[in-house]
């Protein structure tokens, strides 16, 4: 009786592991998260603040990243010093911004490489004047040393006018 | 995911002339536009198996905008 009482309690405890580690899904949609905390910029936000998200926001990036936006003709690979400053300029260009992910769907590849599919909604005051944009992004996620990195940036483009 | 309005079906011209919409040449009342900039755009053919959307908030710039001809299949489904 013992034995089977201690049986059980093993097999919940393990299961509870099991379910409630996260799951590779759940680190990708963590750090898309991470990702828009990290680019969204609040009204007021010390110059310290700043220069620690935009960091943090290329170290979720592999070290090359592509980047493909053909509206602004781009299609190469940054090192994570250049989106540092990128992210830094987009921030400092973009104050009172804030990015959110949506109808995230991500496709594990195989158990190293991920490929997402989201829409990427900025919303903020740019002179006084509220906008809105939203982006289709194609992203590549790949796994090294345990840790999920972006490695690539498509904006989907499919509206010519 | 975006969300925009259809304003022309394939084989229908779209034009803007000073930010009013014009479809097959007939200007189109769009009660529903608050805020338009002067956007112009030659008058361009909707290609086959495409549609032509357009968001509402019209009141940037048009090269800030996002709209313009889109394959049929990109369309998931309709407001309710």
């Amino acid at each position: 009786m013992r034995n089977k009482i201690l049986l059980i309690a093993i097999l919940f405890l393990v299961g509870g592991a099991i379910f409630f580690l996260p799951s590779d899904e759940k680190k990708i949609r963590a750090s898309l998260a991470s990702l828009a905390e990290y680019c969204s910029t609040d009204k007021e936000e010390p110059v310290f603040d700043t220069l620690q998200k935009a960091a943090s926001a290329a170290k979720l990036c592999s070290d090359p990243c592509t980047v493909k936006f053909e509206t602004f003709k781009i299609d190469r690979e940054f090192s994570q010093k250049e989106l540092t400053d990128r992210f830094l300029m987009m921030k400092k260009r973009l104050p009172n911004t804030s990015f959110s992910f949506h109808d995230t769907v991500i496709d594990i590849v195989d158990g190293n490489r991920a490929e997402v599919i989201t829409t990427l909604r900025i919303n903020g005051k740019i002179v006084d004047q509220q906008f809105t944009d939203a982006y289709e992004l194609d992203i590549t996620v790949d796994k090294k040393d345990g840790d999920w990195r972006f490695s690539s940036f498509t904006v989907v483009e499919f509206m010519k006018k | 995911m975006l969300l925009k309005r259809i304003v022309a079906l394939s084989g229908e011209t779209v034009e803007f002339r000073e930010g009013e919409l014009y479809v097959d040449g007939n200007l189109i009342e769009e009660p529903y536009v608050h805020h338009r900039s002067n956007w112009n755009l030659p008058q361009r053919t909707v290609a086959p198996g495409h549609v032509y959307v357009v968001g509402d908030n019209r009141g940037t710039p048009m090269a800030l905008h996002k709209f313009g001809e889109t394959n049929m299949n990109r369309i998931v489904g309709g407001v309710l």
